[in-house]
């Protein structure tokens, strides 16, 4: 039985990823979860966070944006709303994006919508979250 | 020497002329690449999504879904995709004459708008329009997708509306680009694109995190709102193509136009040293 499986990542605005990989873990809906060969047919929705890629015992960093995934035995799809791999992840943009959203939300001010404004701050938050660990491993 | 003067300045006009078209074909030329690009990367997107939705199929009957609700009764939208600009050949033309054509046939419909083009053609033929976007292209971002997306989910929802569906130009190929009528909502699962990759093996033995409802409930909408993505970059492709085609035959016109009135220049300028020499012999005769 191999230990790997396919690992599809894809988004509606970026090329779709198609990779080998031996484990991932993803930011699912309840929480993170990690999924390795052979896992049991699972489908999730995503949060924005990061997603963890083994492949040949390297650990590679991606930012989520939120979506869905889908398990099965040999292959994994995930369908993300966007996708960033750690190294292409602008960081004064996503301090400045967080700030921006953090500052509307407290402002309270007619016409800020809360949902969108909390989107883009949980995003903001996973990008930096996504550099954060991407650096803590590399070290 | 007034016509060589004024001959002169409209070749000057016709050179300058050429060139804008000629950049403004390039600029169509790299934003269509752009464009198809997108379309591309979007795609395997969309056939997965479609993929994801027909495995969780045999678990949704079509009431499990509002979008998927068909109904017999109710009223119909009509969303217009058009360009904000002109200068694209009959693209814009198209679209609205086979949008005017469906509102004659079926006057009852709720007309929405995007883009500026067929915006304004409807205003001004006093035409009520729901709802407009404008300066959607080209960078088609995927917050306004969604902005579109929640608009109509609110009419077919909460409107209890018949159906959605979509006017816009298809893109064939860089020179074929046809105006297309899609049914949007309700969305028909066995409408669903996919390339037959994706084998269902495991049709029921899913498990759910947090739960079937909560999954289909944002999967469904989120399916649609990838429809629209990509109807809009069909459309602003199929926008560029056009006016890339028109903007060749706008340069090529005008290197044939810059031709003819040279030929005029040069004749015009004979013409009238012929007359001068013809005074001068004339004079130099009377003096003999």
């Amino acid at each position: 039985m191999s230990k790997t499986f396919q690992l599809q990542l894809v988004a509606p605005d970026s090329p779709s990823i198609t990779e080998e990989v031996t484990s991932i873990i993803l930011p699912g809906g309840d929480g993170e979860f990690g999924v390795l060969a052979h896992h049991m047919p699972l489908i999730s929705t995503l949060k924005p966070g990061t997603l963890e890629v083994t492949k040949n015992g390297i650990k590679e960093f991606y930012f989520l944006a939120g979506g869905y995934v889908e398990v099965n035995p040999t292959s994994v799809i995930v369908l993300a709303e966007e996708y960033e791999k750690s190294e292409k992840i602008d960081i004064e943009r996503s301090q400045l994006s967080k700030k921006q959203a953090e500052d509307k939300l407290a402002s309270k001010a007619e016409g800020v919508s809360l949902v969108k404004e909390k989107h883009a701050l949980a995003r903001s938050k996973a990008r930096l979250q996504t550099i954060e660990k991407a650096r803590a491993y590399k070290k | 020497m007034a016509q060589i003067k004024e001959i002169k300045s409209r070749i000057k006009t016709v050179k300058n002329i050429g060139q804008i078209t000629k950049a403004m074909k390039m600029v169509a030329t790299a934003r269509l690449k752009k464009a198809q690009e997108r379309i591309l990367g979007a795609r395997p997107y969309a056939i997965r999504m479609a993929d994801v939705m027909k495995n969780l199929a045999s678990k949704m009957g079509e009431e499990v879904h509002p979008l998927l609700a068909v109904r017999n009764e109710g009223k119909t939208a009509l969303i217009v995709i058009t360009a904000d600009r002109g200068l694209c050949g009959s693209f814009n033309v198209n679209i609205i004459r086979q949008a005017q054509n469906y509102l004659r046939e079926n006057p009852d419909t709720v007309l929405l708008t995007i883009g500026k083009k067929g915006r304004d053609f409807f205003r001004r033929r006093n035409v009520p329009v729901r709802k407009d976007w404008t300066g959607v292209f080209p960078n088609v971002s995927y917050e306004t997708v969604l902005e579109v997306r929640d608009e109509i989910e609110t009419l077919f929802i909460q409107e209890k509306f018949k159906n959605v569906l979509v006017l816009f130009t298809e893109f064939k190929s860089v020179i074929q680009q046809v105006a297309t009528l899609d049914t949007l909502l309700p969305i028909r699962l066995e409408n669903l694109p996919g390339d037959g990759q994706t084998v269902t093996v495991t049709g029921g033995d899913y498990e759910f995190e947090p739960d079937l409802d909560t999954i289909l409930n944002t999967l469904v909408s989120q399916y649609l709102a990838t429809q629209i993505h990509r109807m809009l970059l069909e459309s602003f492709s199929s926008e560029m193509g056009a006016k890339r085609s028109a903007m060749e035959s706008a340069s090529k016109n005008a290197g044939e136009m810059i031709t003819r009135l040279t030929l005029e220049f040069n004749r015009a300028r004979q013409a009238m040293i012929t007359k001068e020499l013809a005074e001068i012999v004339g004079g130099a005769a009377a003096l003999e």
